[in-house]
């Protein structure tokens, strides 16, 4: 009987030892001897057949967008691929992972060893983090010219600059002028009942949620919390506050670094926002907001964001930027008339910001079987005028109409593929650009305005290398998702303690030693790019 | 392999069909648990997409000083050790004497329904019970609020308060884990032998003296058992519980953050594998370390009832 048992623990082990070693042994063979090669991923231009490049061999791409699938995203991505078969021998099929999820299945598609070969990415959607893990395709000179020829004949030189990471691009960048400004959602209907006559200001939008705290108990007036909203209303009273102070004070490196500089400072002196001196009277007006009911008690576990309690009846207010704005406002306007919804500028005197070409890209995935039919690909997608329209607003006839040569009428049909809704936002290209017609009334004005003030930041395109402080940063994005949103959503007994608190916490986690860093490579920044 | 072949091979042979019983179960451990414990070599590395788990360079030590320097170590740990020590004791406690009522109940058809009744909520995912959290407590329209507003109470705040959570906490593994345990206890109860009880009763013994001098002996070998495979998981928060039951809530993380929770928020904010990992592992060290020492208390005291 003990033999026995000591010949089974015996055998336990044994297979315990064969599994651990198939385990090291097996998987090695796919992944070995090339952790340093994609930087030779030059393409092999050797194999072209007359003056292209090879294209014999067909094959599907896969590309994946961040969204739902539009209802007619099959029908219009079979005329792409009909085009693109003809042309390049290649056809795409498109998988889609839905906004709720996409911040935790957009990097584990890199690690499961799943065969895919475009990606939408963004500087805001894991561009640099993905890029130093070596997860894109570098996209070098000679293969921009030898696959991407339209590309590269059209790309903005200053958007090429702008994706470089440490000196290689693994991004085509959109190559589109795009400004990024914030608007008040309200409901007019509520605007007249109570007698507010705009909701254009942080004042105003103050007076407009007071009357909803005392006369509407069943809404909350503006449901801000999710992770996608937390900062939405700190980030305009900061911006405001910033903006009318002496010292232009403007957020520098990675947001979740909470660092910020002021842009009259030629020395690039890095603090974190909780040693700005306006801090603390921004963190005040969030707890006298929250203490009035203007969000709920429960805002930091919220899992929806703004405009979707807005959408259902739920909140009387929405704070998202104009895209967003311009996406719903016919959903909303066609679903609850009654609501009279309208649309405010929400900038308050602050500029909008004049995106980098980062805001959307496309690449390319580095495991990617094809990358060089992908780049031809894109090329098509950025490019080619049919196959660009069709992706940015569907099919001609169907879903839009044109009105003159830049701009374009929704059809009823476009509520299966509405207008530039399809994650298309990384082929947008100016030269065939179509603006939408209709919708938000007001539009015009408030593009007007924001087009007249619209800046770059001084380090808008400055990228922070974190690779020498990746501890510290990683502390310091655990107090960003803690302690930082909790005051950012007013949140807070005791703001000047609060914030005392934060400010030693961060100094715990190196907060120092990463502020030197960014201010280092912010000074080497402005030398390369101001002299 | 003709006459006198391998004395485990003979075994093997003589006893097939025990062998093979144990195959199906030696499988799944040996797929689900040994091999991917390969992956362990992710927290000596700096992660990249292109070299994968076993390519990518490694990086010794590095990935573990974030863990303690974020100061995060400790708070997790003590945590996760607490609320598992609160939970073992207290579901354990209320599972014995839930066992013991049932038993000492007449009424055939009142203890089946009872029995599965509190067996149900084993069955309801954390999620559900996450949603029902919220209803209950949720500041403007939660039931509990709801009430005490309309009974001209002040409502609660209980999203924001530090103190309630492993109050809430607790009160709901006991919800859910119970009823479980309980038909546990109560199947080791009713195979106790039934003359002891008969003879108790003709020495005139009461209900309390027959609980204590049969009842709670006879079940001994059983409570230690789940209490020594229970004690394997203190270190394992159940990381469902607490994500959804209290919605990742940075008001109250200093008290319900517990090591899973910890791993799975910084593996969704930062994309470090190396760094997570290097958590994960740190867990299933002190793990193994706590089992240990566990099984060799239990041999010392009860030698019999040891795992190994």
């Amino acid at each position: 009987m003990r033999k026995r048992t000591r010949i089974c623990s015996l055998l336990m082990a044994m297979l315990l030892g064969i599994g651990v070693l198939g385990g090291c042994g097996s998987e090695p063979a796919e992944g070995s001897g090339t952790p340093e090669s994609t930087k030779a991923s030059v393409p092999d231009a050797g194999q072209p057949e007359g003056n292209g490049p090879d294209i014999s061999k067909e094959v599907e791409l896969t590309m994946y967008l961040i969204g739902d699938r539009p209802v007619d995203n099959d029908e219009v991505f079979e005329k792409i691929n009909a085009r693109l078969k003809e042309e390049i021998n290649a056809t795409i099929n498109v998988k889609f992972m839905s906004w709720g999820e996409y911040e935790e299945k957009y990097p584990l598609i890199f690690a499961s060893g799943e065969e895919w070969d475009i990606i939408y990415t963004a500087d805001w959607c894991f561009y640099n983090g993905q890029a130093t893990k070596q997860g894109f395709w570098e996209i070098t000179q000679e293969a921009l010219d030898t696959y991407a020829p339209m590309t590269a004949a059209t790309i903005y030189p200053e958007a090429w600059e702008q994706a470089k990471v440490n000196g290689q691009v693994f991004m085509l960048p959109m190559n589109y002028k795009e400004i990024t400004s914030y608007v008040y959602m309200v409901r007019g209907d509520l605007m007249e009942k109570y007698d507010i006559k705009s909701v254009s200001s942080l004042d105003e939008a103050e007076a407009y949620m007071d009357a909803i705290v005392a006369n509407e108990p069943t809404l909350i007036p503006l449901d801000v919390g999710s992770d996608y909203d937390k900062l939405f209303v700190f980030d305009r009273m900061w911006e405001k506050a910033n903006w009318e102070s002496e010292e232009k004070v403007a957020g520098i490196g990675t947001w979740q670094a909470m660092g910020s500089v002021s842009e009259l400072d030629d020395n690039a002196e890095v603090k974190g926002n909780y040693d700005q001196a306006l801090f603390q009277g921004v963190i005040e007006r969030l707890k006298d907001w929250k203490d009035r009911g203007f969000w709920s008690k429960n805002a930091v576990v919220n899992t929806q964001n703004n405009t979707e309690s807005f959408l259902a009846g739920r909140s009387a207010m929405a704070l998202c930027n104009a895209n967003t704005a311009k996406s719903i406002y016919s959903q909303m306007s066609t679903e609850h008339p009654e609501w009279k919804v309208q649309v405010f500028d929400a900038q308050d005197g602050a500029p909008p910001v004049l995106n980098s070409y980062l805001a959307n890209g496309m690449s390319i995935f580095s495991k990617s079987k094809n990358p060089e039919r992908a780049l031809m690909a894109l090329d098509y997608l950025r490019n080619d005028v049919e196959i660009n329209n069709l992706f940015c607003y569907g099919i001609e006839g169907k879903h839009w109409e044109a009105a003159g040569d830049n701009a374009l009428v929704s059809l009823p049909d476009s509520a299966n593929y509405a207008y530039d809704g399809n994650c298309n936002w990384g082929v947008r290209n100016d030269a065939n650009w179509r603006v939408l017609e209709g919708g938000i009334p007001n539009l015009e004005e408030l593009n007007a305005v924001w087009k007249e003030n619209a800046r770059s930041r001084r380090y808008q395109t400055f990228v922070f290398n974190d690779a020498d402080v990746k501890n510290e940063i990683a502390t310091i994005t655990e107090i960003f998702n803690s302690d930082y949103k909790l005051l950012g959503l007013g949140f807070t007994d005791d703001p000047a303690g609060d914030i005392a608190k934060l400010k030693s916490k961060m100094t715990t986690a190196g907060a120092d030693k990463v502020y030197a860093e960014m201010q280092k490579q912010a000074q080497e920044f402005l030398k390369a790019n101001e002299n | 392999m003709k006459k006198r072949s391998h004395p485990f091979l003979r075994d093997l042979k003589e006893n097939r069909t025990k062998w093979l019983m144990i195959l199906p179960a030696a499988v799944v451990v040996i797929l689900m648990c040994y091999i991917p414990m390969a992956g362990i070599v992710l927290a000596f590395k700096e992660f990249n997409y292109h070299g994968g788990i076993f390519g990518s360079p490694w990086v010794g030590f590095k990935n573990f000083e974030y863990f303690f320097q974020s100061g995060k170590a400790w708070t997790t740990t003590r945590n996760t050790i607490l609320y598992n020590i609160a939970f073992l004791g207290v579901n354990t406690f209320l599972q014995i004497t839930c066992a013991i009522l049932l038993s000492e109940l007449g009424g055939k058809y009142f203890k089946r329904i009872t029995q599965s009744v509190m067996f149900l909520p084993y069955f309801i995912s954390w999620v559900v019970v996450g949603a029902f959290i919220y209803n209950m407590f949720n500041y403007e329209f939660g039931a509990v609020n709801s009430f005490l507003r309309s009974v001209g109470m002040k409502p609660l705040d209980v999203y924001s308060n530090k103190a309630a959570w492993p109050v809430i906490l607790i009160v709901v593994s006991a919800f859910k884990n119970v009823g479980y345990g309980t038909v546990m206890y109560l199947a080791s109860i009713v195979n106790i032998d039934g003359e002891m009880f008969e003879a108790a009763d003709l020495d005139g013994a009461t209900m309390w003296q027959k609980i204590k001098y049969i009842t709670l002996p006879c079940i001994r070998p059983t409570v230690v058992i789940l209490f020594l495979m229970a004690i394997g998981t203190v270190m394992k928060g159940d990381f469902q519980m607490f994500w959804q039951v209290t919605g990742n809530n940075p008001m109250v993380l200093e008290v319900t953050d517990v090591i899973d929770t910890y791993v799975t928020r910084s593996m969704l904010n930062l994309q470090e594998f190396g760094m997570t990992s290097a958590a994960g592992l740190y867990q299933s060290g002190l793990s193994f370390v706590l089992v240990l020492i566990a099984n060799h208390a239990v041999k010392k005291v009860e030698p019999d009832y040891a795992l190994f």
